[in-house]
């Protein structure tokens, strides 16, 4: 019952590993699976989430915060398969967004440089010098990704439970000590962990549904999900009387308010939810 | 560069960082700067405190007491309905008829008014063509901004330019009311143009959030009603008949809510068992789709589609539901409805009955009520204000907001008039801005339209004190030749430009000034930088400053826009999607308003 992710360059035989130690385990191999059903939750283009795993944000997405939105989906999404336990999964950065979860082995595979040009040299038949270009810019682009979205080095082992470096190890030993690992009591799941899990995929979930909408603290203890909705900065750009204002605010409380809990009673295991909605400011 | 310029130039970016910051609110900064000015010596008392007899804040006290007349009379939902109704089910014609009309609307009254006007008919529309939402109220809004620049009393920035235009110590010729009128309806077009051709590719095709009032979550939350129905009785009904013989309620658990009786050409809203259904009259009801359609099938009955005839009396705004639940000390205690003759007393309908933990929709005015018993009451506003306002210890105490206000639609004519009458003046006699639109008010005030403690709540003093302490420190910068020197410094760095080079530099400016700041804080700065530097190229410096008034309007980009933020969440709208459309719709705006001044506002 463990959650395994595993993060690697490109054509490093990541997904070969990941999915041998799924068969070995018999676990689920996942990888793509998370963004059609993060693009199926929140009614977004795959597309765009596959670019948001990608590509660092471009000046006008920075100030629109709009990959980091992208980003909270796939994360709920992720969580939500995660919360049943058994899975491999193999996108990228399984372990920066399941990084508040325990239980969760977190590996990352190195290869060699002239492995992994051999490697892409065999699959898409390019030249040497196309083959390294490639890998050179896709690790620059992964770790600029990583270093803008959550301020991190990718190659920081502290990150990681193992790291393994494809060589002299093959293939087979990568695998076999990672399923070792994975049946270590670390990363056993116990009810309570299930539960924080389920809290977990829950808060994750109602996160993402609420973040194009406003700016809101989520906390999930047990089922019982308390939202606190801040105040909104609105600027006056026109008359308004305060009669109107009162309105537009009350409405505005109402109306936010029985969304959230739509969303939330739309969960499984959500039990109770508490909501408190600030009314808009002007400035 | 003499001391008292330094000292503007300190006060001027005292100003700035405040605005930026938002560490006190924009008003705040007025009142800041209206008695910083006098204290460091800058204006004189009396200058300092002049914003608040300016034209610009009285007019802006007069519209908006206009406004809330014609909005107590609901002259606006009477607008609100045809227009509605005109747009019939073409996306093309809801996008024209709708952003056109909020364009209007808000000309002469709150932009964000004329939004919120709409928002619900909108979604409604939209939800009854299954057009994603996003696509209608996204032209609304941006029409009800642009709709601010077809008149000058229609936006803070330009109403403030009639005090900012100052040049020398000479006042120059003031704008009039529709001096930029043919800028703003171009405007106006343009960006429904837009929308029609370009909406598909700019805007997301986001559901949003379907419209809900207090009344239509009551209806959910109490299962057994669905909805309200108007039923009309056919010619050849075995008829007349009372309530009572009928049984409508016991048998169909349908609560009937109001019923026109044809032969005397009378309406009742509270229906009491005894009334009498004859043929040809007509009824409104409340309960389950299914019950109704087996009612209307047992007695050959037809439903209508949609309310006709209460279509008016029945509406949101007139009336709804609300549920009250028994005070303690009630004089309704240990009594039924019926023994203390509770619609006729209270005016109102009791649609159903929580009391124990049973819903009782049937017979409810035969059963002892209890203190803590929740009654659900459909009627007129009006009637539970009157409720409402009773003296404790009240019989009945709400539980849900109330959602309408007492309306005063006979007062409506009266309301049209008053406006009509300060339009007169204003065209036909000259007669200046403030005056004019004070005595439109007043006419209101005094005619009963809306009492003055009502006009008084009406005024937006937010505003009021931000133009009012911003004009002081406009007067500054201009009289102590700080504006003239900056704008001395610029046009050094700039060139020579020709009028209409200047002037789109102007507007791009302004444009990026307002996204940053207030966009009448954004208007006190630039107005006198602008004239001058408009001076100095040899252009016409009262044009500069209708560019600044107006570009301080395109506020399209930022959600954070009292009318973008209206409409972001009904709208299922992302911060990106203003990004995207608004940017776009920002470079229309320079656009075409400065072709419009480049020919035929006599710019070279």
């Amino acid at each position: 019952m463990a959650i395994i992710t595993i993060s690697r360059g490109c054509f490093s035989h990541g997904e070969e590993i990941a999915e041998k130690v799924a068969a070995m385990l018999g676990y689920e191999c996942i990888s793509r699976e998370v963004l059609i059903e993060a693009a199926k939750l929140f009614n977004v283009s795959e597309k765009k989430l596959i670019k948001s795993l990608h590509n660092a944000p471009s000046i006008l997405e920075r100030i629109a915060s709009g990959k980091e939105e992208y980003l909270a989906d796939i994360k709920a999404a992720l969580i939500g398969y995660a919360k049943n336990g058994n899975i491999v999964y193999h996108g990228h950065a399984g372990h920066l967004l399941l990084s508040e979860i325990p239980q969760v082995l977190k590996v990352r595979i190195l290869a060699e440089k002239e492995d992994r040009i051999a490697f892409l040299q065999q699959k898409q038949n390019v030249s040497r010098e196309q083959a390294l270009l490639d890998i050179e810019t896709e690790d620059k682009n992964r770790s600029n990704w990583t270093r803008y979205l959550y301020k991190i080095d990718i190659n920081d082992p502290k990150l990681y439970d193992i790291i393994i470096n494809i060589g002299n190890l093959t293939i087979d030993n990568a695998c076999e000590i990672i399923c070792l690992a994975a049946k270590s009591d670390a990363y056993l799941m116990t009810e309570e962990s299930q539960q924080s899990l389920q809290d977990a995929a829950i808060t994750s979930h109602i996160i993402a549904a609420l973040q194009s909408i406003c700016d809101a603290r989520v906390s999930v203890n047990n089922g019982e999900v308390h939202v606190k909705v801040a105040a909104q900065k609105r600027r006056k750009t026109g008359l308004m009387s305060p009669a109107l204002r009162d309105k537009l605010g009350a409405s505005y409380q109402h109306d936010l308010t029985e969304q959230i809990n739509k969303i939330a009673y739309g969960l499984p295991g959500v039990k109770k939810v508490f909501c408190i909605v600030d009314p808009p400011y002007y400035v | 560069m003499t001391p008292e310029m330094i000292l503007t130039m300190i006060v001027l970016v005292f100003a700035i960082v405040l605005f930026i910051f938002e560490w006190v609110r924009v008003d705040v900064v007025g009142i800041i700067m209206m008695a910083l000015l006098p204290l460091i010596g800058l204006v004189t008392p009396k200058e300092a405190f002049l914003g608040l007899s300016s034209n610009a804040v009285v007019s802006i006290m007069a519209v908006i007491i206009i406004g809330a007349g014609l909005d107590k009379t609901g002259v606006m939902n009477k607008v609100a309905g045809p227009i509605v109704k005109l747009a019939g089910n073409s996306e093309k014609k809801v996008i024209t008829l709708i952003s056109g009309t909020v364009g209007i609307i808000s000309s002469m009254m709150q932009n964000i008014g004329a939004a919120a006007l709409f928002l619900p008919a909108a979604q409604r529309i939209g939800k009854r063509m299954g057009v994603p939402i996003s696509r209608i109220l996204m032209p609304m809004g941006f029409c009800a901004i642009i709709g601010g620049t077809i008149t000058l009393v229609g936006a803070s920035p330009t109403i403030l330019l009639n005090d900012l235009m100052v040049l020398g110590g000479k006042k120059l010729e003031p704008f009039g009311l529709f001096t930029q009128t043919p800028i703003g309806i171009c405007l106006l077009s343009s960006a429904i143009i837009y929308f029609l051709i370009f909406g598909k590719f700019v805007l997301p095709a986001a559901e949003g959030e379907a419209e809900k009032g207090v009344t239509a979550l009551l209806m959910e939350a109490y299962e057994g009603l669905e909805h309200t129905f108007e039923i009309h009785i056919p010619d050849n009904y075995d008829g007349p008949k009372t309530l009572e013989e009928l049984g409508i309620r016991p048998k169909f658990l349908v609560t009937v809510v109001a019923i026109s009786f044809t032969s005397e050409n009378e309406k009742t809203f509270v229906p009491k068992s005894s009334d009498k259904i004859s043929p040809g009259d007509d009824i409104a009801v409340i309960g389950q789709v299914r019950m109704v359609h087996m009612l209307a099938q047992e007695y050959g009955w037809k439903i209508k589609d949609g309310l006709d005839i209460f279509g008016e009396s029945l509406a949101v705004i007139n009336a709804g539901m609300a549920e009250t639940v028994v005070s303690p000390r009630s004089e309704l205690i240990g009594k039924t409805m019926s023994q203390v003759n509770f619609k006729e007393m209270y005016g109102v309908n009791p649609v159903a009955l929580f009391t124990g933990n049973k819903i009782i929709y049937s017979n409810l005015t035969h059963i002892r009520l209890q203190m803590g018993d929740t009654l659900l009451l459909q009627g007129p506003w009006e009637k539970f204000h009157i409720l409402n306002n009773q003296p404790q210890p009240r019989s009945l105490t709400f539980a849900t907001p109330l959602e309408g206000e007492i309306m005063r639609p006979e007062k409506a004519k009266l309301a049209v008039i008053w406006l009509a009458v300060s339009l007169a003046q204003i065209i036909f006699f000259k007669i200046q801005l403030s005056v004019a639109l004070m005595s439109g008010a007043l006419g209101m005030i005094i005619t009963g339209v809306l009492s003055v403690d009502e006009a008084y709540r009406s005024v937006d003093w937010m505003t009021v004190f931000l133009l009012a302490g911003l004009i002081p420190l406009g007067v500054a910068f201009e009289k102590t030749g700080t504006a003239a020197f900056i704008a001395k410094f610029v046009l050094g760095m700039l060139g020579h430009p020709t009028p209409i080079v200047l002037l789109a530099a102007v507007g791009v400016m302004t444009s990026f000034f307002t996204l940053v700041i207030s966009n009448v804080g954004a208007t006190v700065l630039l107005v006198p930088l602008c004239m001058n530097m408009a001076v100095m190229a040899g252009g016409d410096p009262r044009m500069a400053a209708l560019v600044v008034g107006l570009s301080a309007s395109n506020t399209f980009v930022l959600p954070t826009h009292q009318v973008n933020a209206l409409i972001m969440r009904p709208g299922g709208y992302r911060t990106v999607d203003y990004a995207k459309a608004g940017f776009i719709m920002t470079l229309i705006f320079l656009a075409v308003e400065l072709t419009i001044l480049y020919f035929f506002y006599g710019i070279q």
